[in-house]
């Protein structure tokens, strides 16, 4: 018997290829494509699924991981993993917070989506060691703080210094220090040049959808 | 008493009556009357013996010089005295002409006027603004007042900029009122370029937020490129493969067809996008794939904006527990605008609820973003389940 694995990725051509992979397996098979994370959870009512491949930026913005968390809570025996190609440093921990058992970054090659999908099957949690390293100007993305990128997160979303204070509890002076910590190790020359590639990057992506 | 004594003794005495002299005009300063009457009287008792000694200095000879001595003596040392005290004292006591001055070298502007408006005082800046203000100089505060009162705050035409404030001052049972004019012309250049600058700060936050969005969209052309070049890649191996099989070296006919027919498979049609639909479609689409229907009646938010993600978002909801937990098939939404804003009524056809409703976490996350938002969630359980959201019109919904 094969297990049945619904395909959450709104980009055709991934999903595409999700669904080779998934063709080329004996162990698998594709029960439903979808664009659309939030939907996700509708179509699990009627479909059968084992198993779900969740991207986490969907169509219309919707969260992968916030209809992971969904599902997880109506259906806890479906296992998902997410796959994204986006480093930001925040989707590990939430993923594991919310309970899902693996995840898979597109762009990291190290292990085959296949062999996730079947040792997570088979009773595993796969999860990468670190989030990919990159380069945000002069400064490699393991050299930020944890509340540095907290702070540059919430930068991406054009908030003014006092609302970043304001939004994470803490004093407008300390948010000031932790954005001229971001410059000196990046080596950019102003705060929106840091945000915009910051962004670009994707180290960073602001959810202020929920 | 030879003449030369009788010259000290004169020299003594006008000492004494120029001492009292000087301590009367300190007494006028002062505004002391009786200290001015003192001193006038020592004045002439200095003034006395001096023209008396003066008139009978060549027969100076005759003179007893001790009762002169001692006339002369007494009288200086109390003029030096009466004079050096009232100098004293008018050095420690501000008369309003050393008020005036002061006031007139002040930078600042300055009136004190009663309640009809006459100055008790003011300087020459305030006389100088009044000028420049109102075509002359300050004659009563009041109409003063009244022409900077609409906005105390003046920019000249020399670029200088005035502040203005007006405060009554309870004294003595009277008011007075105080018109104090500031000079922030520093100030109000900074003012004006941090306005600049926080305008361009603004401009600069939006189009970091747009560039937010659009930054979604260019991640996932890079995916597909990077897609794309994978398929690239694979049609390049699998070319390299049939080339060998060709020439009878390696490979299976029905693996190299196989994989042939992936990679077209891929490239044939495959990278046009999708048409986009409205969450709505894409939700009653969903619904359909499972055996439930929506049904939509009325006028709705328009899509993209806060109003409609929450009613998608109560639509999901719905959905979810009318195929979960009441059994049903159709989900009716109805929709108006009305004064308090969007009025969003759910309700299906399953079963009806044996009790209240317990809202458990899908529930509960909608309604605080619901009330987050300024809006307000109403859950029913009888005679059948019904959810009705009220939400604040947004700018978009009200344009």
């Amino acid at each position: 018997m094969k297990y049945k694995v619904m395909i959450v990725e709104d980009q055709t051509m991934p999903r595409e290829l999700f669904e080779l992979r998934i063709q080329s397996s004996e162990h698998f098979e594709t029960v439903l494509s979808i664009d659309n994370a939030s939907l996700a959870e509708v179509y699990c009512l009627r479909f059968p699924v084992d198993l779900i491949l969740m991207d986490v930026i969907t169509r219309n913005g919707e969260n992968g991981l916030d209809a992971a968390a969904r599902i997880k809570r109506a259906f806890p025996q479906i296992k998902i993993i997410i796959v994204t190609s986006m480093p930001e440093c925040s989707y590990l921990g939430r993923a594991r917070e919310i309970g899902v058992e693996s995840f898979w970054y597109k762009e990291e090659q190290r292990e085959s989506l296949l062999d996730v999908m079947e040792r997570t099957m088979a009773g595993e949690s796969v999860y990468p060691d670190a989030t990919p390293e990159m380069q945000l100007g002069l400064a490699s993305s393991y050299e930020f703080t944890e509340r540095e990128l907290e702070v540059l997160r919430e930068m991406t979303g054009g908030d003014t210094n006092q609302e970043i204070a304001e939004r994470l509890h803490m004093s407008v002076a300390t948010v000031k220090t932790h954005i001229l910590n971001m410059l000196e190790k990046t080596g950019f020359r102003n705060r929106t040049e840091l945000a915009v590639r910051a962004r670009e990057s994707g180290l960073v992506i602001l959810n202020r959808k929920n | 008493m030879n003449p030369f004594y009788a010259g000290l003794m004169c020299t003594s005495l006008l000492v004494g009556t120029i001492a009292s002299l000087f301590g009367c005009m300190s007494a006028v300063r002062c505004h002391h009357r009786s200290a001015f009457a003192i001193c006038l009287v020592i004045a002439l008792l200095d003034f006395a013996p001096l023209a008396v000694l003066l008139a009978r200095l060549p027969e100076s000879e005759t003179l007893s010089p001790v009762p002169w001595t001692a006339a002369a003596l007494s009288l200086t040392a109390l003029s030096l005295f009466a004079s050096f005290t009232l100098w004293h004292k008018s050095r420690r006591q501000l008369s309003p002409v050393s008020i005036k001055e002061s006031c007139d070298h002040l930078p600042s502007a300055l009136c004190f006027a009663g309640e009809n408006g006459l100055p008790c005082l003011k300087n020459l800046k305030m006389d100088e603004l009044s000028h420049r203000i109102a075509g002359e100089a300050l004659m009563n505060a009041n109409e003063f007042w009244g022409a900077v009162a609409h906005e105390p705050i003046v920019t000249l035409p020399d670029g200088q900029t005035w502040s203005f404030e007006r405060t009554p001052l309870y004294l003595s049972g009277q008011t007075v009122y105080q018109i104090i004019g500031t000079n922030i012309t520093e100030e109000a250049r900074l003012k004006r370029e941090l306005e600049r600058e926080n305008l361009r700060l603004e401009d600069m936050n939006r189009r970091l937020r747009q560039y937010g969005q659009e930054v979604q969209e260019l991640t996932r052309e890079r995916e597909i490129l990077r897609a794309k070049t994978r398929v690239h890649d694979e049609i390049g191996q699998v070319l390299l493969q049939t080339r060998q099989f060709l020439s009878g070296t390696l490979g299976d006919a029905e693996g190299i067809c196989a994989q042939w027919r992936q990679n077209a498979w891929l490239l044939l049609g495959k990278y046009a996008e999708e048409a986009r639909e409205d969450s709505f479609e894409q939700l009653a689409r969903a619904a359909q794939a499972i055996g439930a229907a929506i049904a939509r009646v009325g006028a709705f938010p328009e899509d993209g904006t806060e109003n409609a993600h929450l009613a998608e978002a109560a639509a999901h909801e719905c959905l979810t527990n009318l195929v979960r937990h009441a059994h049903g098939t159709r989900l009716e939404i109805s929709s108006e605008a009305t004064k308090i804003g969007w009025k969003i009524r759910y309700i299906n056809d399953g079963d009806a609820p044996t009790g209240p409703i317990v809202e458990g976490s899908g529930l509960s996350s909608l309604r605080a973003q619901v009330e987050a938002a300024g809006g307000e969630m109403v859950v029913e359980h009888a005679p059948r389940f019904a959810l009705t959201l009220i939400l604040p019109m947004e700018r978009r919904d009200a344009e």
